[in-house]
Parts: C-alpha cells; sequence; structure tokens
C-alpha cells in the first residue's frame, strides 16, 4: 500500500546540513498497524510527516497505492491528503469551533452539502462515543477527548490511511489505553492502515502488528513485532525492552532533552 | 444648553460618519494587506519573503509619517476621489488611507498568534490556502481581531478630529470654529466630553465582544 523508497531529507541548522532521513526504505500493507519507534531526534516525525507531505523529501521515492506521491500537483496533494489523515499529540483543534465544527470542517472544505455533513458528524461522534458533546468547545474537554474529537475529525472524509504523531504521549496511562483500543478498533472495522510514532513501548506492545525501528534517520531493523521482539538487533531496541522489563524508562536525559 | 446640542449634534453625527466609514475602508485597505504578511512569511503558507520584505518596508514608511502631514499630504488625493478637499467625505479618504497600514499590522499580528499546529492540521486534511485563512486563522484569531479594530476605531477617533482642524468636518473642526477661534470654552469642553465617551464606549464595546467570542 505504501512503499517508501530511498527516501532522504536534511535541514540545514545554523548554516550545517543535517541528515534528518538517510534512504529510508519501507513497505506498509494495507490494514497494519505499523510503529515506528526510536529515540528523540531519530527522524520518526520527519518520516511520517513526508508521508503526507508536510514535510517535502529531498530525495526519494513514496509510492501510495501505485501512485508516487511526491509527484502530485496541488490539486492532487490535496485530494490525496482527505484519503490520509493525521493525528497530533497536541490534538490540534480549532479552539473557537465547538466539537461539531472541528468535526464538520473536513467535511465543509470537501464541499459536502449540508444535510450529509450533519448525518456524518453525528454518525462519527458515536464512533469515538462522544454523542453528547457536540457543542462543548475544545477548552472544556480532557486530554482523551479532545484526542477523540482528532480522530473523528481526521476519519471525516474516509480516509484509508491514518498517521499518529505521538498521538497517546500527552495522556494517561488509563486515556492512552481507551485511546489505543478506539484505534485498534477502527483498524479492525473500517480496514484502516495505522502508522503511529511514538518512544513509548506500551502503545507498540499494544497495537501494532509490524514494527520499525530507527536509528539517527536509519531504519535499523524491521518485521513483524512478536518476530523483532523476540531477537531484538538494534542497541534502541534492546534497551526500550530492557527499560520496558525492568519497570524504568531510562532513555538518557540528554537525548530526551533535545 | 440646548443651542450647545444644536451646534455639537450634527458634528457628532459627521464625526461619527467619518470614523464608520474610515474604519470600514481602512480594513478593507488594510486587512488583504495584513492577510498577505502572514501567508508570504518565510515560514508562512506561500513563502515570498522578498515581496513580504517590500510590502512590509512600505508600511513602515507610510506609519512613520506623521498623521496629520499624511493628512495634507493625501488632502489633494480627496479631490479627485470625492471631488472635494473640505467636509466629511473629504476626510474619510486620507483618514481610511492613513489607517490602513495599521490595520494591515494589527491584523498580520493577530494571524501570527494562530496555533501553528492547527494551521498544519487544517493542510493535513487537504485545506487550500483561502480555505485556511477563511476558516482557520480569521476564525482562530477572530478575539485578536475584534481588539485590533477596536484599538483602529480609537485611534481614527483621535486622527478624526485632528482632521476637523484642517478642514475635515465633526467635532474636531466644531472645536476650532467655536472653541478656538470664538473663545466658547462651554463648546470646546462639550467636544472634549463627547470624544472620551465615544472611545469609551468603543472600547468597552469591543472589549465585551472580544471576551464574549474568546473560547480558548
Ligand atoms: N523543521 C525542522 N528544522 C530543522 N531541523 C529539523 C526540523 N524538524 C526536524 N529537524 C531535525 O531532524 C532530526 C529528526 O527530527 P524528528 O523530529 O524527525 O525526530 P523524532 O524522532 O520525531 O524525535 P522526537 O521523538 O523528539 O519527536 C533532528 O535532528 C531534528 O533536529
Ligand atoms: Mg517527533
Amino acid at each position: 500500500m505504501i512503499q517508501i523508497k530511498n527516501l532522504k531529507k536534511s535541514y540545514l541548522i545554523n548554516g550545517k546540513k543535517t541528515d534528518a532521513l538517510k534512504g529510508i526504505n519501507l513497505r506498509i500493507e494495507k490494514g497494519q498497524v505499523f510503529g515506528i519507534i526510536g529515540k528523540s531526534g531519530a527522524g520518526k516525525s520527519t518520516l511520517l510527516r513526508c508521508l503526507n507531505l508536510l514535510e517535502t523529501p529531498d530525495d526519494g521515492e513514496i509510492i501510495v497505492e501505485g501512485r508516487d506521491i511526491t509527484k502530485f500537483n496541488k490539486r492532487e496533494l490535496r485530494d490525496y491528503r482527505k484519503n490520509v489523515s493525521m493525528i497530533f499529540q497536541h490534538f490540534n483543534l480549532l479552539s473557537n469551533s465547538n466539537v461539531y465544527k472541528n468535526v464538520a470542517f473536513p467535511l465543509e472544505i470537501a464541499g459536502h452539502k449540508k444535510d450529509y455533513i450533519e448525518k456524518r458528524v453525528r454518525e462519527l461522534l458515536k464512533i469515538v462515543g462522544l454523542e453528547d458533546k457536540e457543542n462543548e468547545y475544545p477548552s472544556n474537554l480532557s486530554g482523551g477527548q479532545k484526542q477523540r474529537v482528532a480522530i473523528a475529525r481526521a476519519l471525516a472524509n474516509n480516509p484509508k490511511i491514518l498517521l499518529c504523531d505521538e498521538a497517546t504521549s500527552a495522556l494517561d496511562p488509563l486515556t492512552t489505553k481507551q485511546i489505543l483500543d478506539l484505534l485498534l478498533e477502527l483498524n479492525k472495522t473500517l480496514g484502516l492502515t495505522i502508522v503511529l510514532i511514538t518512544h513509548e513501548m506500551d502503545v507498540v506492545e499494544r497495537i501494532c502488528s509490524n514494527v520499525a525501528v530507527m536509528e539517527k534517520g536509519e531504519i535499523v531493523e524491521e518485521g513483524i513485532k512478536e518476530e523483532v521482539f523476540k531477537s531484538p538487533k538494534s542497541k534502541t531496541l534492546k534497551q526500550f525492552l530492557q527499560s520496558e522489563k525492568g519497570g524504568v524508562i531510562y532513555l538518557d536525559f540528554k537525548e530526551r532533552a533535545i | 444648553m440646548n443651542e450647545i446640542l444644536k451646534l455639537v449634534f450634527p458634528s457628532f453625527l459627521d464625526t461619527l460618519y467619518m470614523v464608520f466609514f474610515s474604519t470600514l475602508f481602512s480594513i478593507i485597505l488594510g486587512a488583504p494587506l495584513g492577510i498577505f504578511l502572514v501567508l508570504t512569511d518565510k515560514e508562512g503558507l506561500l513563502k515570498m519573503p522578498n515581496l513580504n520584505s517590500i510590502i512590509g518596508s512600505l508600511i513602515n514608511i507610510t506609519r512613520s509619517i506623521p498623521f496629520i502631514i499624511l493628512i495634507i499630504i493625501l488632502f489633494p488625493l480627496s479631490r479627485v476621489i470625492v471631488g472635494t478637499t473640505i467636509g466629511k467625505e473629504a476626510a474619510v479618504v486620507p483618514l481610511s488611507i492613513a489607517a490602513a497600514p495599521f490595520v494591515a499590522r494589527v491584523v498580520e499580528s493577530a494571524l501570527k498568534e494562530v496555533n501553528k499546529g492547527v494551521i498544519e492540521a487544517a493542510v493535513s486534511l487537504g485545506a487550500s490556502t483561502p480555505q485556511i485563512v477563511l476558516k482557520v486563522l480569521i476564525k482562530e484569531a477572530l478575539p485578536s481581531l475584534i481588539l485590533g479594530i477596536t484599538l483602529t476605531i480609537v485611534n481614527i477617533i483621535g486622527y478624526s478630529a485632528m482632521a476637523g482642524v484642517i478642514g475635515g468636518g465633526g467635532i474636531g473642526d466644531l472645536a476650532v470654529r467655536y472653541g478656538y477661534q470664538r473663545f466658547r470654552t462651554d463648546v470646546l469642553i462639550v467636544t472634549v466630553i463627547i470624544l472620551i465617551l465615544l472611545v469609551e464606549i468603543t472600547q468597552r464595546t469591543g472589549n465585551y465582544f472580544a471576551k464574549k467570542i474568546d473560547r480558548r
């Protein structure tokens, strides 16, 4: 479904070229819940944001359903983005719009009729369990509820792929579990392909079918979750699994602070 | 008292006329400029830094000319546009043009406050630039925009009184003709009180609405 070939991206930081992605190759199949893990600065967000071209890659191809999205013109890109949604760590809801309006936003920009929008918004709010909140404003919602609104908004135009950038990192463990359950349910019922990045092993354990590990702009190992976890090869994954077992997260503070 | 009212009331209406139309036209001229500045910024959606700095400089130049001089420069333009250089209609031209760069900056700074993540979310949902301007930037920034427009109106009230001094009509004109030239201190005091009230009411109304619609 998604095939990434030799994807490269670098940034100029203080006039110095820094490689964020050093030639990534990856295949993500339809219906997978694909987790990408790695330490801070490994390039996870950059990679994910290339998948809807929020970042423009310097080189390489991203083939989605047979078409190279890096070659899209503006119009094609906007249409493509309606098929590939994204949710964020900090939810990014419209703060001056209520829940209903937030969920209606992607439907309005897609040019749907009012009747359809109304029907669809109600449907979506039901899916995420917020039927009774349509008139609330985001500032009156809990983190978990905000992420549910964001998920409803992301699903509005029936996307085939959902990209999640640390979608549960701002949530407490119980809420995280509920959101993950919801994502898994959407994966099962709608056949939604999910690509998520995280530095919480728990998230991967819970819902991913496949996993890729990133270090310094490269994918160091990749495959079906159970297999990869059984015999970890990379330093990063060994550390992650270790900290899981010991119950302590010991990501170097320096690295996390960056 | 009755006599003062008879004198002041028409001038008061003239002032309202000048303030209303000058605000309207300064928004029509200035708001698109402000939006343009935000979009063409190096971190904006359209990224045209050169054009951005040219427009930015033009706005700065206009804003650094003292208002009273700007009116003198611009009054001839009134003859071209409204056919006269005296009265309330004539004053609207320089007032609008003088306030437009201010509006542009007010709009620019209000829109720049909008959370980058929210804009990014809209982009990721396939929104076009005009859709983002209307449904995200303006909507999210509405409370700040209302406060900025309120500030603009308050400025225009002050400017309109100045414009009156050099032939613009309204309260300022009355203050000069009666209060100053005919030593009518009572008229002068009434005009000052009216200006104070006008500013006060404008500011309070603006604050009220900005607060009411702010859901952040
Ligand atoms: N907009 C940007 N401008 C400059 N450098 C950037 C930008 N975005 C990312 N980088 C750099 O690219 C590298 C990868 O960053 P990225 O955000 O993809 O890491 P990450 O794995 O998502 O980290 P985190 O877990 O902290 O979110 C880092 O060195 C970062 O400094
Ligand atoms: Mg990141």
